[in-house]
């Protein structure tokens, strides 16, 4: 009866431990977090936070407007095991995040991993409608004219007319690899880049291809489009500049000290980067020169940095924010410490609003930096009492 | 106290204790200056990722040869210590009758039965615990595998920061090969088995069987009891575990767990089935000491009869 008890009290262990292990790691789609996204316009911030929960901020205060969904996501029991059941579509987060929020006059899209791209009232927050694709929608949607161009993680490229949410093209145009970086759109043409290493220049019209480059690199970020050239980055550590026009390689850096993924900045003529080994570098682009020695700083740079008062913010994944001089090409320290490590990395590109830098955290909160003052933290969501 | 009640100091255990505390130590040392993060970053999940990676990038860009070959070098490396586990149990097992009179003979000294037990292994050349180290050599690995495995499928792109930060600098192959193709017959390696029953089932199983000819008969009851449950225990859980965890790293214990079988059955044929005699300690420890150090050298491979 003893050596039953002991057993039985050990087959408990066993399935205890293996339930709370399994618990804490990651599974399937469902459980992926994402990193949490910014976007600023007309005084509100937009926010979507690791968890999948969609927000707009006052700027200013950081007040709620709204939220989706209306209900905050139940905190899961023990590490990963859900307390309720699926809720409801239009109920649920939005899974993980990890483009840009595009805000529109009405509406807010956000692509999201879970292989659909919502829109979101703007005023209400409030669920509008949803466009489902195969996979993944890593980078977001570019709008232009009425129609949201993005690419996805099915390896494909979509035009969505946003007043039918139908294709505006024939079909999407396919590249052969995972899409994850959002498109850069002109009048003529859509640019954007796939993780088979290719760029492409696509009819905006008709989706046809009218270029595409091979840099011999998996492109995992966004494309730019800025006088006639296109800036990619690459997991080879090089920005390539390429003729808009032609698709002809124009030039590219050396190989630098990490892969290039944030969308760079551009400044009279030069551009400004960061890699993920924690260099900022900043390049002429006619000169094809570098401005200044790289300058280090602690913590992966994901994303691109953004101009702020003739500075660029870049955030790492240290949770460290610091200013640029872009001329000088020194680097000062702006928001760090205990707390900030704590909120976790920033993985997406700062926003800056009437000279306020906002910068989201994978952990899920959204700050507000005032450069101008000693303690720069103006404002945090969610606020200390709700952490 | 007189020379004889002094307590007998084996030099060799003495030797053993400084280096383990040297090593403790040094660990403690590293720890606060770079940080526990650091070292489990640059000592274990650096040099796998970029281990796989390689074998990869010249292995025909099959992530299944490469998880393959990853793991029959990974069994080669720490062969000699899975055969001292393998050969330290069935010692163990071997000692189980002696142990069982020593239990019986000292049932009311549990002082006198603790010391006659440390005897009985130290003249077998046996270490009970030693059994564990391969399995504490592992467990980092299995932990380190884990992260190395998202990384390198990166079906995420926090994975592929992850991957990112963790590739050397140096190894510019890596450049052509990402993202990695992480699909074997039609299953996304970096997914949880689909269909949530055939990894499960081939993980579940082969450690069963692992765990049956690795556990060796025990005459105490509690023990055969105790190994009964691990046996049940262990397959359901990393069964269990499969479903959830990515198939990539599913298909590394099927692996391991298939070379490990194929390990314990070539020492069992070497060996043959365990059954080792050793002198039942008598009243004074000291008495005999000699012969019994004889056999003790030995080893537990030195086998009278047959079970």
């Amino acid at each position: 009866m003893r050596i039953l008890k002991r057993r039985g009290l050990l087959a408990l262990l066993f399935v205890v431990l293996a339930t709370v292990l399994a618990g804490c790691m990651p599974r399937g789609t469902g459980a992926r977090a994402g990193w949490t996204v910014l976007t600023a316009n007309d005084g509100r911030i937009y926010a979507v936070l690791a968890t999948g929960e969609a927000l707009a901020l006052d700027a200013e205060s950081g007040e709620v407007a709204w939220r989706y969904p209306l209900q905050p996501p139940a905190a899961p029991v023990g590490c990963g095991l859900p307390r309720q059941a699926e809720p409801e579509v239009g109920e649920a987060p939005l899974g993980a995040v990890y483009g840009r929020v595009t805000v529109l006059e009405n509406e807010v899209l956000i692509g999201s991993f879970d292989g659909n791209l919502y829109a979101l009232d703007r005023e209400t927050g409030r669920l509008s409608w949803m466009y489902p694709v195969s996979e993944g929608v890593v980078g977001g949607a570019t709008v232009f004219e009425g129609v949201a161009y993005f690419g996805a993680a099915d390896h494909n490229v979509y035009a969505l007319d946003l007043e039918t949410l139908e294709m505006a093209w024939d079909a999407p145009f396919p590249t052969q690899e995972r899409i994850w970086g959002a498109p850069a759109v002109n009048e003529e043409r859509v640019y954007i880049g796939s993780m088979d290493q290719s760029v492409y220049a696509l009819d905006r019209q008709t989706g046809e291809q009218i270029w595409s480059l091979s840099i011999g690199a998996a492109i995992p970020g966004d494309v730019m489009v800025v006088n006639g050239m296109v800036l990619v980055g690459g997991v080879d550590s090089r920005l390539h500049v390429v003729d808009a026009d032609t698709g002809e390689l124009l030039w590219q850096t050396e190989r630098l000290d990490g892969w290039i993924w944030g969308q760079p900045l551009v400044v009279d003529d030069n551009v400004y980067f960061g890699s993920l080994n924690g260099t900022v570098y900043g390049y002429g682009l006619e000169t094809q020169q570098r401005l200044w020695s790289p300058i280090s700083v602690l913590g992966s740079l994901r994303a691109g940095p953004t101009l702020y008062d003739g500075q660029a913010a870049v955030g790492t994944n240290e949770g460290r924010v610091y200013l640029i001089d872009l001329e000088a090409g020194q680097a000062e320290l702006l928001y760090g410490g205990p707390a900030a490590e704590q909120r976790g990395a920033l993985l997406s590109a700062p926003v800056v609003v009437d000279n306020l830098i906002y910068v989201g955290s994978a952990t899920g909160s959204v700050v507000a930096l005032d450069p101008t003052m000693r303690i720069p933290e103006l404002w945090v969501y969610p606020p200390a009492e709700d952490n | 106290m007189t020379a004889k009640n002094a307590p007998q100091v084996d030099p060799r255990q003495v030797r053993k204790s400084l280096v383990t505390w040297v090593v403790v130590g040094a660990i403690i040392i590293l720890a606060t200056q770079v940080g526990l993060g650091t070292i489990w970053r640059e000592g274990v999940v650096r040099p796998l990722l970029n281990a796989l990676l390689f074998l990869y990038a010249y292995l025909g860009q099959s992530f299944i040869i490469a998880i393959t070959v990853f793991t029959v070098v990974l069994r080669l490396l720490t062969f000699p210590l899975q055969i001292k586990q393998i050969r330290s149990t069935r010692a163990t097992s071997a000692l189980q009758p002696k142990i069982k009179e020593l239990q019986q003979k000292y049932a009311n000294d549990k002082e006198r039965l603790v010391q006659e037990q440390q005897r009985l292994y130290r003249e077998a050349g046996v270490n009970p615990l030693s059994g564990c180290l391969p399995t504490l050599v592992q467990l980092p690995i299995w932990i380190g595998l884990f992260q190395t495995i998202n990384s390198i499928l990166a079906d995420t792109p926090i994975d592929l920061i992850n991957l990112g930060n963790n590739v050397y600098h140096g190894f510019t192959a890596v450049v052509d090969v990402i993202p990695i193709r992480g699909v074997f017959l039609g299953m996304n390696l970096a997914e949880p088995d689909p269909t949530s029953i055939v990894l499960p089932v081939l993980v579940a199983g082969t450690t069963w069987l692992q765990q049956k000819m690795m556990t060796q008969p025990s005459t105490d009851a509690q023990q055969a009891s105790m190994n009964q449950t691990m046996q049940l225990m262990m397959p359901l859980m990393f069964g269990y575990f499969t479903t959830q965890f990515s198939a990539g790293l599913a298909i590394y214990f099927v692996i391991s767990n298939i070379v490990g079988i194929a390990m314990q059955w070539g020492v069992e044929r070497l060996d043959g089935p365990s059954n080792m005699i050793v002198e039942a300690p008598s009243g004074d420890s000291r008495r005999g000491d000699s012969k019994r150090k004889e056999k003790a050298a030995n080893g537990p491979r030195k086998k009278i009869g047959k079970a």
